[in-house]
Formats: C-alpha cells, sequence, structure tokens
C-alpha cells in the first residue's frame, strides 16, 4: 500500500479501510516512523481474533530493545484477522511496515473514529513537530 | 534552550514491589494526565526479582539463586532484575517533552548523568562508559537484565581491558511507552546480592564504597537538570494514590498478572 494513500492516528497507526461483503475492514499496522523511534523490536503481543476494540484504546502491544508500547485501535470494531507471521519475523515491521508488515484487520461496528485520522500531509507535518 | 517542566521529586522508604510496580505506573498516568513529571528513588522492602512485561513466569525456574526473592511483574520490558543491593529510579514525562519522543535519546541521556557521576568516584584506571554496540536480540537472550547488553547501558570496565567482554553491565533501564507519556526505570547495583551472585555492583567491582543516601543526593540534582526539570512539587499529588491503588490490585498485586502465561506472540 502507498504512504500516500493511507490514514493515520496521531499514536502512529496507520489503517487502510476497504469494503468486504457490504462491511468496512480497517487494515491497521504501525508507521515506519514509529518503528524507527522504537529501536529494534523483539516481541508483539497480538489481538486475538473475536476480541472487541474500542477506537483510541490500546489493543495490541509491540516491545522494543528499550521499550513496551501500546498500539491503540483507529475504530471500534471486532478483530477479524492478525498477522500470524509477525511475531517470527518482526523485521517485516521494518522493512515493509505498509505491506508484508500489516498487524490487523478490524471489522468496524462505529466508524467515528476514521475522521479523527489524519491524511499522509498532515501526518508527516506531526512527524517533524 | 528547552523549556523547564514541572517535577515531583519523589524519595521513597523500603515497599513492596507490587507497590512499587503500581507507584511507577501511576505515575506515568499522571504524567499523561497532568502534563506532571516524576523523578523517583525508591527501595525494596525484600529482595524482589521484577520479570520483564513479557517474560515466561516458569523461566525463573532456570536462576535457583533468586527463586527464594519475592517476584513482582514490570510493565516495562527487557530481562528480569533482582531489586537487592541497588539504587532503583523511574523517571515519568508527558508527551510534549523533547526526551519522550524516541526512545533512545531518554536512555543515553539518563545514563550519560549517572556515567558522568559515577566517573567522579572511581579511582584512576577504572571507567564507565555506555555500551556502544548494537547486538541482536532475539528468543534466546539471557533470563536476566544483567547478562544482556544493550547500546546505552552503562558499563564498567578496567581501562587496561576495553575488550566488550570485560565490560560488566551497572545500569540497565527499561521503558513504558503510552500514548501521552512515557516512564523509563532502572537500576544502578552497587553490590552483589546473595540473590543474583553472578553479577557483581560497582562497589565490588571498583572498591570503592560509594552509598545509596550520598549517591541519590548527586542523582537527583544532576538528573533534574539533564531532563530540563524543575523540583517544584515535593509531594507525591494526592491523586496519583487511587490510580496507584487501583494498579495495585488489578495488576501488581495479583499473582494472575505476575504468573500470566504467554502463547508465543499472540495472547
Amino acid at each position: 500500500m502507498k504512504q500516500e494513500d493511507l490514514r493515520y492516528a496521531k499514536t502512529h497507526e496507520w489503517v487502510a479501510v476497504s469494503e468486504e461483503g457490504g462491511t468496512q475492514i480497517a487494515t491497521v499496522g504501525i508507521s515506519a516512523f514509529a518503528v524507527e523511534a522504537l529501536t529494534d523490536l523483539v516481541f508483539i503481543e497480538l489481538p486475538a481474533v473475536g476480541k472487541q476494540v474500542e477506537a483510541e484504546q490500546p489493543f495490541c502491544e509491540v516491545e522494543s530493545v528499550k521499550a513496551v508500547s501500546d498500539i491503540y485501535a483507529p475504530v471500534d470494531g471486532e478483530v477479524v484477522a492478525v498477522n500470524t507471521a509477525l511475531p517470527d519475523a518482526l523485521e517485516t515491521l521494518s522493512n515493509d511496515p505498509y505491506g508484508a508488515g500489516w498487524i490487523a484487520k478490524i471489522k468496524i461496528t462505529n466508524d467515528a473514529g476514521l475522521a479523527n485520522l489524519l491524511d499522509y500531509s498532515a501526518y508527516q507535518k506531526q512527524c517533524q513537530e | 534552550m528547552n523549556e523547564a517542566f514541572p517535577c515531583q521529586l519523589i524519595i521513597d522508604p523500603p515497599a513492596d514491589g507490587a507497590w512499587n510496580m503500581a507507584l511507577d505506573e501511576a505515575l506515568l498516568q499522571f504524567a499523561a494526565e497532568e502534563g506532571i513529571a516524576s523523578l523517583r528513588f525508591y527501595q525494596w522492602q525484600t529482595p524482589t526479582l521484577s520479570l520483564g512485561y513479557f517474560q515466561q513466569y516458569e523461566d525463573r525456574q532456570n536462576h535457583p539463586p533468586s527463586l527464594g526473592a519475592a517476584v513482582v511483574r514490570r510493565q516495562s520490558g527487557g530481562g528480569a532484575i533482582l531489586h537487592d543491593r541497588e539504587i532503583t529510579y523511574s523517571i515519568s514525562l508527558p508527551k510534549m517533552h523533547p526526551l519522550a519522543k524516541d526512545a533512545q535519546s531518554l536512555y543515553n541521556t539518563v545514563h550519560k548523568t549517572i556515567a558522568t557521576i559515577l566517573e567522579g568516584h572511581l579511582p584512576q584506571g577504572h571507567r564507565v562508559s555506555l555500551f556502544e554496540q548494537d547486538l541482536a536480540a532475539g528468543n534466546e537472550e539471557p533470563f536476566l537484565c544483567f547478562q544482556r547488553r544493550a547500546r546505552g547501558d552503562l558499563v564498567y570496565q578496567l581501562i587496561e581491558d576495553d575488550s566488550p567482554m570485560a565490560a560488566k553491565k551497572i545500569l540497565g533501564s527499561a521503558q513504558r511507552r503510552s500514548r501521552g507519556a512515557v516512564l523509563q526505570h532502572g537500576s544502578l547495583l552497587l553490590e552483589r546480592s546473595l540473590f543474583s551472585p553472578e553479577l557483581p555492583g560497582l562497589n565490588d567491582l571498583s572498591g570503592i564504597s560509594l552509598t545509596r543516601a550520598a549517591l541519590i543526593e548527586e542523582l537527583r540534582t544532576k538528573l533534574l537538570q539533564a531532563l530540563y526539570l524543575y523540583d517544584s512539587l515535593c509531594e507525591i499529588n494526592p491523586n496519583v494514590y487511587p490510580s496507584a491503588h487501583r494498579c495495585y490490585n488489578r495488576k501488581y498485586g495479583n499473582a494472575l498478572w505476575t504468573k500470566r502465561h504467554l502463547t508465543h506472540g499472540v495472547l
């Protein structure tokens, strides 16, 4: 996915919204900026499929050599898929953060959270502040 | 010049491990909600093993010397630490603080400040420095934090033997980052503990006799300065305590939390 086409949370998650069978699905990952700031990643705790998540609440955690960080859900919904390849290949988050480094897919039950997301240029500006 | 941030300076008496961890989490939340930083020095009522957030409880069986110690789980990552004859600190910074943005800057700033203070006490021929290599981390990392090495760890060695193998880690820190704030806590080993006899402290290695109280006097001043903080608040804000009690009851004082079992990568 092209980073220019994605939307971003202030907490550095990226979101791609697609339509699948009449429902909206949000694919979520973390930005290259966030991966770099976290330094070397060593562990990820993915959410369980079926977990109900709330916009702007933590739904996943990632550990780097220095820190444990929360990853926040950008929308209300239900986790319908997780990238089970990630825990054994965390370098994917650095090498392909907007593609193979996706973390979870969320079936959106309330898309109000989407209105709070930034477009690419606004997110780039936030990262430079 | 950076703006100075208000800070609670806290020097705590000994407490049990669960309370120590609960208060650190409450201070992180306080920094996020109120924009007020904290610099805290604390002690442990009894020798206590703190597990990294993602470590398996069962793995402590692989370290027999610490089996008799109390145990708690941290909210920060990394390896297990046996807290006994050490100085333990925590720093909570709100997200608008310039050092809250990336993990390595805060780590290095705190460790360099402590290194400068320690250098002033060491005899000739001894030195402390920041470990400069990036070692690949993986699943085979040692159980104990002080047997791991990461860029920015503070290590001790004799000047005449500067090989990486001769470097002994004496200060390790770990962070928890949330949306609104970052917590960094760490341990400076002063003396070897009976519960982790393989880990000498700074006094054992250098032959000096630094005391906890004297070092904290130096650390508090220099760390406040290095972190652009001023200690306008000499007591913990009372609003922190209800949050700390909640963290204690739900997490750190609860055996289910301490012993939680992680399946690899997926909860």
